[in-house]
């Protein structure tokens, strides 16, 4: 279970011209929301929302500047090292190292997550069929398609059974079978009991796969909820709809192309 | 099995594989580097030395009879040049004529100056080194008539020799000697930095650019032990790139035939070894230096510029050395590369080390190895090193 209260976090962006000072930049203000375990829940916002930011302090990558982070009842400030074996996650560019092979690649992950011996080839034996990668569990990866990147990207951020599981954008770039398969693996985790959290821009997906969503806007948390409340609160029909009245922009699409 | 071992070793198992790391590791570096630097070395000591022991064949032009005694004396055999000898001797036929005057015999007995031409060809190189020999030759015994002709007339040889110059060089090592000696560990430092160029650029860099960084960071793992394993698998190849340019450079000196780099360089085993423990220090300090600049680097064409310039630095010692005659000071020990420099020109010559100047060039490099790595695990600690843009 991931809870989130108040978090806020800025950047200093250094101005483009010679001398001239940093900027201050809000990624998130003040943002709580929850994720519970036997839930996939979603945090929808367009690019540059604060989606990534959020994710990347939950997995103690970076600081909050105020705010508290709780996953599995572990501080992500005071007790991060717990924080990291309790998840998995998978960022937005999975990162597989080209010249090691698929199985190299997940069994690197899970001997520094401490999984090793017949622990680790149990895991395996159990991730290599779920995930369909017989084929590729040999061979190297660079040269791997987008689905097969994310498989073994997947595989590496499950090898430790961690009870909670994070991934950011996981279905860009995927084809739409692969996309299939991969709603079919977070869905039967998330019958395993696990907790999942996943940052998308894609309303179709979070539709079809999502039992809880939380809307960020310009580093905001503007509508939390289950999707049907979430549309049955903005009165709309669809969840695109309901995003952008969430958002405060106009649903009027030949409106919006005229201004 | 631990955390570091796990990452120590994918890190060398990953850049076995990469073709670039394990060319300039172990083969350019190692192989080729000592290849072309001791070949040209080599190849500069043959041009310009003459060996003594060796029979010279030497043509003579018309009749030398009067000087075959003495110069066979010198080991240098004569033999009739025959027809047509100026064009034999520009086709490289032929290293060198000799021709005596018509009234040699004649004027020497008067007490007259006696004329002997040798003919060579400065564009080829036997040619030059035959006629230095026979000259060289030819001046003993010119030395040794003058004296004996003023000695006939009653007169001390000494009246026409004013002075007698001797030169005492009180330098450590010779000039040629000291010029050679700083060429092994010159390839060796070269060699050093060759072999971690390519594994400080994928290690650091390259993980940031293939975003393979942000998944390892979010595992249970300590910044530091990352760093610790990433830069022992740095030493790896360091240390692996220094040992086997020791090997090559060992077996390339003792084989090639050539009695006079035997003179130079003090040549066995134990040197090399005791060369390479000289080196072992130094190997550490590059290697957390090389990942120090990589960790600064935003991508890795980035850290390939920075590395690439920073790899000139540690050339600078035998430039430095070389052309500006520095003389050697406690101050110069503590500064790496220099003091290994330093300390191996004296071990190659077969000089005794001080103790004093090896505390200070090992304690230097340790210290500051210790505070880039120190530095390394701040950046990898802050979260500058993913926010970074590539």
């Amino acid at each position: 279970m991931i809870e989130v209260k108040g978090l806020s976090k800025y950047y200093d962006k250094r101005g483009g011209a010679f001398m001239q000072k940093k900027q201050r930049i809000c990624a998130l203000a003040d943002v709580s929301f929850c994720a519970r375990d036997g839930e996939i829940s979603a945090l929808l916002g367009a690019n540059g929302a604060g989606k990534s930011s959020a994710l990347r302090i939950i997995a103690t990558l970076l600081k909050a500047d105020s705010g508290t982070v709780s996953v599995d009842g572990f501080d992500s400030a005071s007790e991060a090292l717990q924080v990291r074996k309790h998840l998995g996650f998978m960022p937005h560019n999975s990162g597989l190292y080209p010249r090691l092979t698929a199985v190299e690649n997940i069994r690197y992950y899970a001997e520094i997550a401490g999984v090793t011996g017949d622990k680790l080839e149990k895991s395996l034996a159990t991730l290599i069929p779920m995930l369909d990668m017989q084929e590729i569990a040999e061979r190297r990866c660079g040269g791997f398609s987008q689905g097969q990147t994310m498989k073994v990207a997947l595989a590496r951020a499950l090898i430790h059974k961690p009870k909670t599981l994070m991934l950011d954008e996981p279905s860009n770039g995927l084809d739409v079978m692969a996309t299939r398969k991969l709603r079919t693996i977070l869905r039967r985790l998330r019958d395993e009991g696990h907790c999942i959290l996943l940052s998308s821009h894609i309303m179709q997906e979070v539709d079809a796969l999502c039992d809880h969503v939380a809307i960020i806007n310009e580093g905001r948390i503007t509508l939390e909820g289950a999707v049907a409340d979430i549309k049955r609160q903005t009165g709309q029909s669809n969840l695109e709809d309901a995003f952008v009245f969430a958002i405060g922009e106009s649903l009027d699409e030949n409106a919006e192309a005229q201004a | 099995m631990n955390t570091f071992l796990t990452v120590y070793l994918k890190e060398v198992k990953d850049n076995l594989r990469d073709k670039r790391s394990v060319f300039f590791a172990l083969l350019y570096g190692p192989l080729l580097l000592p290849l072309m630097v001791l070949g040209s070395l080599v190849g500069g000591i043959k041009k310009h030395s003459v060996n003594f022991d060796e029979t010279l064949v030497v043509y003579a032009a018309g009749d030398v009879s009067a000087a075959r005694q003495f110069l066979a004396e010198k080991n240098i055999r004569l033999k009739a040049a025959g027809e047509n000898w100026q064009q034999r001797l520009r086709d490289g036929e032929l290293n060198v004529v000799i021709e005596l005057d018509q009234n040699y015999q004649q004027n020497l007995v008067d007490g007259r100056t006696a004329f002997v031409t040798f003919y060579f060809d400065s564009e080829n190189d036997v040619s030059v080194k035959a006629k230095q020999r026979l000259h060289s030759a030819w001046q003993a015994y010119h030395s040794q008539l003058a004296a004996l002709r003023l000695a006939a007339r009653g007169m001390n040889e000494q009246l026409t020799r004013p002075f007698q110059f001797i030169d005492a060089d009180i330098a450590e090592t010779g000039g040629p000697e000291k010029t050679v000696a700083r060429m092994l560990p010159f390839i060796v430092i070269m060699a050093l930095t060759l072999g971690g160029f390519y594994l400080a650029v994928d290690i650091c860099a390259g993980e940031r650019e293939r975003h393979s960084l942000e998944p390892l960071l979010s595992l249970s793992m300590r910044r530091s032990t990352l760093v610790f394993a990433k830069w022992a698998a740095l030493c790896t190849f360091v240390c692996l790139a220094g040992a086997l340019t020791l090997l090559s450079c060992f077996l390339l000196l003792n084989y090639i035939p050539l009695a006079e780099l035997k003179r130079f360089f003090h040549i066995d085993a134990w040197m090399f070894l005791k060369l390479f423990f000289l080196m072992l220090p130094l190997m550490l300090f590059l290697a957390s230096a090389m990942l120090l600049i990589a960790s600064f680097a935003r991508n890795a064409k980035e850290a390939q510029t920075h590395l690439g310039i920073a790899m000139m630095l540690p050339m600078a010692p035998f430039f430095l050395l070389e052309f500006l005659s520095i003389k050697a000071s406690k101050l110069l020990f503590a500064i790496p590369v220099m003091s290994q420099f330093l300390l191996a020109e004296r071990l190659v010559v077969d000089e005794n080390l001080a103790v004093e100047a090896l505390l200070l060039s090992f304690s230097s490099c340790l210290a500051l190895a210790v505070i880039f790595l120190l530095q390394i695990i701040r950046i990898f600690s802050s979260e500058n090193i993913l926010t970074k843009e590539a």
